[in-house]
């Protein structure tokens, strides 16, 4: 399962750690400036390690009263992009897997083209929209826009992922009487498991990292999420390091976790059913 | 051994049509259509007196092109779109192969290793620019130590003007690399073994068989590695401007800046639409280039 | 197992749509239900201020007008202008606002923003309450008043200060002096840290360029918006900010550092010295109280010629739904029980006559000379104009130039003068 290539032992293990010495190396930065004291930001020769160690800027965090809630919105705004991504990209990436579309090409073409403008250009458009159709300032408006910002990119990797997958697994299904509805669901669905949790990672990524969006179609700590919630925390000069540092951690914590126990079928996900 | 029904085995029925259509119907509503307003608009501009759109055709677009600081705006972007594609190919391909080898002692470190890779991906926009910020920072931790190796007394990563656009190139790779590195590994991955195996047993060197069977083999993969991030990369703005605001002196002002601050911050509507339609047009005009020569020769089917 | 599988996701995506579409609610921008009337007020302030206050100024207000209701729509400072103007554009401008000056000629092509002149015409008591110089012409229409207005002095380290033991500066040469007192008694390898960064254009303009060249006694601007100040005087500024960094008394690389650098060096008691506006205290307090703050009195030249006074403001929606209610809060802010509280606790000097002249106010160390300084007849405020913020942005890029090296300080003023006035007379 390899295309070897000749690399010596020990040279490729001083490259492997290189490579991940220069990957790491910001997000244990962020690590630490999160646990370092004020005093010490600052010290001369710069350190990583602080002498200190406190949890002090995590505790400036917290006291912020709404975190908890801005918590709750981003979970539920990601939980929403993903379900929706996940029902459109799969029936959408299945029909053009396995189906004649007329100008197909044409279509997934368009479809990735959409990706084209500066997404700052749709501000006013959105803001518009959402105030005409009575949903500024709700849930919805921000699963629909994260939904639209993830999209194309799902259905090609789900489209991808199902002409991996051979067509004569569902014609048997059918071939024993399910319909073809069925058929995707409860045979080439759990084959294709790991596209759908590619997908449904991306998704989640995209809604709780999103910013530009939140800010400007919420106003309130009902519906903001936590992106939104914890740039207030900067004020309009009040950015202090570590605490700028813990807002991160604290930001990337969940998804980690997510990642930890998901990542083996993302990855299998982006790359492809083949293999194992 | 690829099965797919091209077409239905009952000829040109549309039963696809019906899996395919919500999400189509989903992206005209939701994207196309905000976005086509941008089309009409650029072909106006924002009355100051009258307080709405006047039509005035093309003369959004001339007053554009005679914009020296535009062009500028253009160039930049294609340095930078350039440098980024390059440089995620060449990390991608690279731990795409690291991670491939066989050299790896067992298969949970490399597993480990190819997480602990993702990780870049998993950090905001604004964590990562915020974190680079402060690593940059004249007196932070990278400076310090670049400059006391090169005997300077600071590295300018954010102010020198020859430099930053080369600093920030380096954040968006850092940033995004996982993905394309995944997709990369993903090709590697399902290469059939058989072809390596004979051309070993045929005498074939490493390298050789890496540029006359991995290459060509990869060549589809790679080119919409290529696609998808142009088009990405070419209308970026959040990461490079949270760090630099496209300064100093416009060093890193991307195309997506200028539409920001000359279009939209100033109130000028149809000014900002044509520059979008614009922007667009170099993309779509480019991306249809490259389709045309990167993938014309490929066989009709896909 | 599989079909329970299949059942849980189909309920987990059923529960999340429904969950997200009943979610949040609707918060109209101004209106009325009953007898009840709304408005909305926009601001970047919250942080600044503290929730306390701005929840005080409301409760206040509506306790005295029971049949209005004010709503905050509030975002960092960052990303304000966007939202703020992304409101405008889509027709649901709050009823009153927070603004700079810089961000009026594009506000005002939006048609969104009221003239203020007719209003401070009819209510000469309200107009006599406003300094005259926190009153903002654009297109010599009044589109918005300063709701605080300062100049900027030079914030210092106490404790550095004292374990550096040199005699404070109270002239332009003396700062240089004590810069160099700084370096040579061991205590902070750098003395000063200037914000060259092209990012905060208009602070560039506003604290290195205009402010010395204010108080050394030369001209901004010419009495027809053209740039003046490109003159000698201006060149000299230049040069002796360069002659500063270059002498190795000022943090390095001066075009990179923001403002939050300076906060953040200053919280960490590494910075002791920075020029900035009265905030500088509180905001540092915010991460660090145990560091302790003072002002520097305003320079000899300062005193004699005046300073170059900024501000941030607040502004009236022209299409507002409930303009008498709008007009009621916005007056209401300017009242002295409001301003002489914000006055006490944010420490900023708000823009009414009586609340500055207050007994405690001229005791105040910071407050004290800001006041003094915004009194002084020398002193100037510039008003905005078309494309105002291009042009501060062209300003500070020339100025990051002239400090990087690639151009001489006058040739770097003469070419900022060109675009100033080039973008100024523009469409």
């Amino acid at each position: 399962m390899r295309a070897g290539r000749s690399a010596r032992g020990p040279l490729f293990g001083l490259l492997v750690v290189v490579i991940l010495v220069l990957s790491v190396f910001p997000v244990l930065y962020a690590f630490f400036t999160a646990l370092t004291p004020a005093r010490e930001l600052f010290v001369l020769p710069p350190k990583i390690l602080p002498r200190h160690w406190t949890l002090d800027p995590y505790g400036a965090v917290f006291q912020h009263r709404e975190y908890l809630r801005y918590f709750l919105n981003s979970l539920v705004i990601a939980g929403g992009t993903t379900a929706l991504c996940l029902i459109l990209a799969s029936l959408a990436g299945y029909g053009f897997s396995r189906f004649w579309i007329p100008a197909k090409r044409v279509v997934l073409a368009a479809i990735l083209l959409l990706e084209m403008f500066p997404g700052v250009i749709l501000l006013t458009p959105y803001y518009r929209l959402s105030q005409d159709l009575h949903i500024y300032d709700t849930y919805i408006v921000l699963v629909l826009i994260d939904s639209g910002l993830v999209l194309p990119i799902s259905i090609w990797l789900l489209k991808n992922f199902f002409d991996t997958v051979p067509a004569s697994m569902e014609e048997s299904a059918m071939m024993d009487g399910s319909s073809r509805l069925q058929a995707l669901v409860y045979v080439i669905a759990p084959l294709a498991r790991p596209g759908l949790i590619a997908v449904a990672i991306m998704a989640f990524l995209t809604a709780w990292n999103e910013f530009m969006f939140a800010l400007i179609l919420t106003n309130s700590p009902t519906v903001s999420p936590l992106t939104y919630g914890l740039a207030e925390l900067f004020g309009q000069y009040n950015v202090q390091r570590n605490i700028v540092m813990a807002i991160t951690m604290l930001s990337v914590f969940p998804l980690l976790l997510i990642f930890i126990f998901l990542q083996r079928h993302l990855v299998r996900g982006i790359m492809g059913g083949s293999g194992k | 051994m690829r099965t797919r029904s091209r077409r239905a085995r009952a000829g040109r029925d549309l039963r696809g049509a019906w899996f395919v259509l919500p999400s189509v119907i989903f992206l005209a509503c939701v994207v196309l259509y905000p976005l086509a307003q941008i089309f009409p608009w650029s072909l106006d501009t924002w009355s100051e007196q009258s307080h709405s759109f006047v039509y005035v055709g093309l003369r959004e677009f001339q007053r554009l092109f005679a914009q020296a600081e535009f062009w500028h705006s253009i160039r930049i972007t294609f340095q930078f779109t350039v440098l980024v594609v390059a440089g995620h190919l060449v990390i991608a391909w690279v731990l795409a192969e690291v991670l491939n080898s066989r050299l790896w002692p067992t298969n949970m470190l490399r597993n480990l290793v190819r997480s602990v890779l993702l990780l870049p991906w998993i950090f905001s926009v604004s964590a990562a620019a915020l974190i680079w910020g402060a690593l940059y920072h004249p007196i932070g931790f990278t400076s310090w130590y670049t400059s006391h190796l090169l005997g300077v007394t600071s590295v300018g990563f954010l102010s020198n003007t020859s430099l930053v656009l080369f600093s920030v190139v380096f954040v968006i790779l850092w940033k995004f690399y996982p993905l394309y590195m995944l997709m990369i590994l993903g090709g590697l991955e399902s290469l059939p073994q058989e072809v390596f195996e004979a051309a070993r047993v045929d005498g074939v060197s490493g390298r050789q068989s890496f540029i006359h069977i991995t290459l060509p083999l990869m060549r589809g993969l790679t080119g919409t590695v290529i696609l998808v991030d142009f088009i990405t990369t070419f209308i970026h703005f959040d990461l490079v401007w949270i760090m630099t605001k496209g300064g100093p002196v416009d060093a890193t002002y991307l195309a997506s800046f200028f539409l920001y601050e000359r279009g939209l911050q100033t109130a000028s509507f149809g000014y900002a639409s044509a520059i979008g339609v614009f922007i667009a047009l170099v993309i779509g005009v480019l991306m249809y280039l490259y389709i045309l020569f990167f993938y014309g020769r490929e066989a009709e089917g896909q | 197992m599989r079909f329970r599988s299949t059942a849980l996701v189909v309920l987990f995506v059923l529960a999340g749509l429904c969950l997200a579409w009943s979610g949040g609610k609707q918060e109209g921008a101004g209106g009325s239900t009953g007898n009840k009337v709304s408005i909305t007020w926009d601001l970047w302030w919250i942080p600044e201020w503290g929730q306390a206050n701005v929840d005080w100024i409301i409760s206040n207000f509506e306790k005295m007008h029971p049949d209005i209701t004010v709503s905050t729509i509030s975002s960092p400072y960052d990303p304000y202008r966007d939202k703020l103007q992304t409101l405008m554009q889509s027709g649901s401008t709050p009823d009153v606002f927070g603004t700079e000056s810089q961000w009026i000629p594009a506000l005002s092509k939006l048609g969104t923003v009221k003239d203020l002149g007719p209003i401070l015409d009819s209510d000469p008591s309200f107009k006599s309450e406003i300094p005259a110089s926190a009153i903002i012409h654009y297109a010599g229409v009044v589109r918005m008043i300063y709701y605080y207005e300062m100049g900027y002095h030079f914030a210092y380290n106490v404790d550095l200060a004292q374990k550096i033991g040199a005699p404070l500066p109270d002239s332009w040469q003396g700062l240089k002096d004590w810069l160099a007192a700084v370096k040579s008694s061991g205590v902070a390898q750098y003395g000063l840290a200037l914000q060259f960064n092209p990012k905060d254009a208009d602070h560039v303009m506003g604290r290195l360029v205009f402010t010395p060249l204010r108080q050394l006694g030369g001209k901004l601007l010419n009495d027809d918006g053209s740039a003046a100040f490109n003159s000698d005087l201006g060149v000299q500024v230049l040069e002796y900010w360069k002659s500063l960094i270059d002498a190795g008394l000022v943090f390095p690389d001066p075009v990179a550092t923001t403002e939050n650098t300076m906060y953040d060096m200053m919280a960490s008691s590494t910075l002791p010295m920075q020029l900035n506006g009265p905030w500088v205290a509180s905001t540092v307090h915010q991460s660090n109280p145990s560091v302790k703050v003072a002002y520097l009195p305003p320079f000899k030249e300062e005193v004699a010629n005046g300073t170059f006074l900024a501000g941030s403001g607040l502004g009236l929606s022209n299409n507002s739904k409930q303009p008498a209610a709008a007009l009621e809060f916005f007056k209401y802010l300017w009242s002295e029980p409001v301003t002489s509280k914000l006055i006490a606790s944010v420490h900023l000097p708000f823009t009414n006559v009586k609340a500055l002249a207050g007994p405690d106010v001229a005791k105040d160390p910071i407050l004290g000379p800001e006041v003094q300084m915004l009194s002084n007849p020398n002193s100037v405020s510039i008003n905005p104009f078309p494309n105002m913020e291009q042009a501060q942005e062209a300003l500070a890029n020339e100025v990051a130039n002239y400090i990087l090296g690639k151009k001489s300080a006058k040739q770097a003023l003469d070419d900022a003068a060109a675009t100033w006035d080039k973008l100024r007379t523009q469409e």
